[in-house]
């Protein structure tokens, strides 16, 4: 820890941070507490010195949710413990910092496994809980904050508050965006399972109002969600999945889960990404996208049985993917759209980047319904999740495109995820939130933190803080 | 190539090639501290890039308000992607003259205050795996010569403390360059009429289209040929001549 009587940061904590994107750097002064007692004395030198706090977690937003300004950075990867399990009701209690990853494989042998989870495995719970995560049970299973029992926070004074569903701020700091304090503990219920495997089935559709049609008929899956060919208008490879329901115990054995050391027995998982490096340009992911839909027609028939971190963490499965995009980026584009506005905004948003020629290289179409957060950024309707190559010749068109098709849905009464955004202006940012949700926070933080400490880069772009230190890059 | 810069720390913008090289960052959009002594030249310039140019006030000499300053510095600027370091002062010295009080200002400006401003850049930078340190360096660092012992001696000392950062800093990608001007019309110099004298402007925009990778070069690529001789002449010529 600094020492009280200086009157800066130790300049040795420096350092960069940036989204999974790779578009939004910015730096920080690391501390990484191990106990709430450490956590309150880096909490008060940011007070004594009046530097701006941002909570970081794995970092896996894809724009500036964690982006630091010069802040006092707070890990919290060292208070990562699961501090309660009862195998019994599924109720699991632990710190902040642990990932999705360690609880599932706390808890898999057991017979469990998420109500909610990303796409990824290596989200902080508290990250978790501060963007809402939904799955690709959305429309049955809702969102984080629906099986959260009790959390934990740490507000700027470094008083420490336990908040239940019954409170109302409990549904502002799901999703709050770590704006309003540190998420120090979370408790939350699990689902209960009796084998480690899902039985997937695959459709390809070639219309955006036929996607629509898979979701209405294959609405007793446990999990749906549609990848969809950037390259076309609304063609794609839609799945439907469900968890095995005979009881086998041996695919609970976390050996069952692992992903293997080599891609095709070939490619090693780790350096997988400078060979995708390679087609990830306009002409080789076109190619892929065809031949991903005309693999689909040869397996479309049967059922596959998959594992549930093969299904549910395809994107895991390539360790550093995003480095394909570099040196450049990769610029996420989530909206949720009104269902019965969806197919209109969709023909729309695909004519605008196929037209610019400006294709997204992956594109998820999954189907939501709202809840209770204050800052929601979900409704009745579909969201369609598109991953940009940026590069610094496209960048202004790229840019340019991005803030017309947020337009676009904004139009419709759309609404945008936070977790993936790293563009939007504060204009867009309120029509999105909605005035009332964002008085409705700002009167919270005007009480719980009102010298503004908790501050992202996110915060201070769309508006939410005024940042005089924000560089916009 | 020309890279952009988001926020820079130039010390010693208060005239010549640090005033330039201020300029002409904020006018690419760049947020710029601009770091001297006279506040008055310093306000005028923010005051002409509102926004863009923050003044800070400091004599590079008081060594130890460095860590404060550039914290409080970097933290106004919102971070930190290059510290350009061009203070410099090169009294006039006669050829008899050894002034022992106008040889520790040089060592103090042009060496101690570069090490104590770019110990800071260092350590950021090597925390956050990125950053540009651009040290101005100069021929005259090349050789001792009778004219100017210790302004030399200091550049050449510059050029070794950067050679060193070059060398432990490289390799987790912080640029380190040190560049050596030839004569310059700035202040400085002003009064020693150069005849070949570049502007400093022209020198500033030479600077920053060349800070893609580290290294130490000449300014002027006429010096490459001109002082890979002089670097090699042996001190009996040297003597003889009067270089
Ligand atoms: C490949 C991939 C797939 C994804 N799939 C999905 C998906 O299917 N569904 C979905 O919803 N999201 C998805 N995401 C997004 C991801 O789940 C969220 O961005 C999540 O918040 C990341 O958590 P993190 O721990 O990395 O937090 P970060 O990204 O580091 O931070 C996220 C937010 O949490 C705040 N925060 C961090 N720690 C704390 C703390 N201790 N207390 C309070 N606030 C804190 C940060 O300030 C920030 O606002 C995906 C991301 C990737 C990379
Ligand atoms: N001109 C040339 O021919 C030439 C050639 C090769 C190298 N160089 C080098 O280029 C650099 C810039 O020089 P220049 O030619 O542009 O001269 P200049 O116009 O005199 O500028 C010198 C700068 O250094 C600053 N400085 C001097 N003492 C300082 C102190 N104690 N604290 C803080 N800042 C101080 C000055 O600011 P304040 O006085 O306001 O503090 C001024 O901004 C120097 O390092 C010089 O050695 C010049």
């Amino acid at each position: 820890m600094d020492h009280a009587a200086t009157r800066h940061l130790e300049l040795a904590r420096i350092r960069r941070f940036d989204g999974f994107g790779g578009l939004s750097p910015g730096d920080g002064y690391l501390f990484e507490p191990t106990s709430l007692h450490e956590l309150r004395s880096v909490v008060l030198l940011a007070e004594e010195l009046d530097v701006p706090i941002t909570l970081r977690g794995s970092g896996k937003s894809y724009g500036d949710a964690s982006s630091p300004l010069e802040s006092v950075t707070i890990s919290l990867a060292r208070m990562n413990r699961v501090l309660a399990w009862d195998k019994e009701t599924g109720v699991i209690e632990a710190e902040g910092g642990a990932t999705l990853e360690a609880i599932w494989q706390y808890v898999l042998q057991d017979g469990w496994w998420f109500n909610v989870v990303s796409g990824t495995m290596k989200p902080t719970l508290a990250g978790a809980v501060s963007t809402n995560i939904h799955g690709k049970n959305n429309i049955t299973h809702g969102t984080f904050a629906e099986h959260v029992e009790m959390l934990e926070i740490m507000l700027a004074n470094g008083e420490v508050r336990q908040l239940t569903p019954s409170q109302p701020e409990f549904w502002a700091v799901h999703g709050g965006l770590g704006l309003l304090g540190i998420v120090t503990k979370v408790r939350f219920r699990l689902k209960k399972i009796s084998s480690g495997n899902v039985r997937v089935v695959q459709r390809r559709v070639h219309s955006w109002a036929q996607q629509f049609e898979m979701f209405e008929k294959f609405d007793d899956a446990d999990y749906s969600v549609s990848w969809v060919n950037g390259f076309t208008n609304g063609a794609g490879v839609f799945q439907a999945a469900w968890h095995s329901e005979s009881s086998e115990p041996e695919t609970l054995d976390l050996r069952h889960q692992k992903i293997e050391g080599k891609l095709a027995g070939l490619i090693h998982r780790d350096t997988a990404w400078k060979h995708l490096r390679r087609i990830t340009n306009r002409p080789g992911m076109k190619l892929a996208s065809a031949l991903k839909s005309n693999a689909a027609r040869i397996s479309e028939g049967a059922p596959k049985v998959m594992s549930l971190v093969q299904y549910n963490f395809p994107l895991d499965y390539l360790p550093n993917w995003q480095q394909a995009y570099v040196p450049n980026g990769l610029l996420q584009f989530q909206a949720i759209v009104p269902a019965q506005a969806a197919e209109g905004i969709f023909n729309n948003l695909a004519q605008r980047w196929r037209s610019a020629k400006l294709e997204p290289y992956l594109v998820v179409l999954k189907k939501h319904r709202p809840d209770e957060t204050w800052l929601r950024y979900l409704d009745h309707g579909f969201s369609l999740a598109l991953d940009f190559r940026q590069t610094p010749r496209n960048a202004p068109a790229l840019n340019h495109l991005y803030m017309e098709m947020a337009d676009v849905v904004l139009n419709a009464g759309g609404r945008f995820y936070f977790a993936k955004d790293g563009l939007l202006s504060p204009e867009q940012a309120k029509r999105s939130l909605g005035e009332a949700a964002i008085a409705r926070f700002t009167a919270l933080r005007d009480e719980w933190d009102p010298k503004r400490r908790f501050k992202t880069q996110l915060s201070c772009r769309i508006g939410l803080d005024e940042c005089v230190q924000y560089a916009r890059p | 190539m020309a890279r952009s810069f988001r926020t820079a720390i130039v010390v010693g913008a208060s005239s010549g090639i640090g005033l330039a090289l201020a300029e002409q960052l904020a006018a690419s959009g760049c947020r710029v501290a601009a770091v001297a002594r006279r506040k008055d030249r310093l306000d005028e310039l923010a005051a002409r890039f509102p926004n863009l140019i923050l003044p800070f006030a400091h004599d590079v000499t008081e060594f130890g308000e460095v860590p404060e300053l550039f914290q409080q510095v970097t933290s106004q600027l919102g971070g930190c992607d290059l510290i350009i370091y061009a203070s410099g002062v090169m009294p006039e010295v006669g050829k008899t003259e050894f002034n022992t009080e106008k040889d520790m200002a040089m060592i103090n400006v042009n060496v101690l205050g570069a090490i104590a401003w770019l110990n800071q850049a260092a350590i950021r930078f090597q925390g956050s795996q990125s950053g540009t340190i651009i040290g101005i360096g100069s021929v005259a660092g090349d050789r001792g010569r009778p004219g100017q012992p210790v302004y030399n001696t200091s550049k050449a000392a510059l050029s070794t403390y950067l050679e060193a950062l070059r060398n432990r800093l490289s390799k987790l990608g912080v640029i380190v360059i040190n560049v050596k001007p030839g004569p310059v019309d700035t202040e400085m110099t002003r009064h020693l009429n150069f005849k070949n004298a570049i502007s400093a402007s022209n020198a500033a925009k030479i600077i920053l289209s060349k800070t893609s990778r580290s290294r130490e070069y000449y300014l002027e690529p006429k010096h490459h040929l001109i002082f890979a001789i002089i670097r090699r002449l042996p001190s009996w010529i040297m003597q003889r001549r009067g270089i």
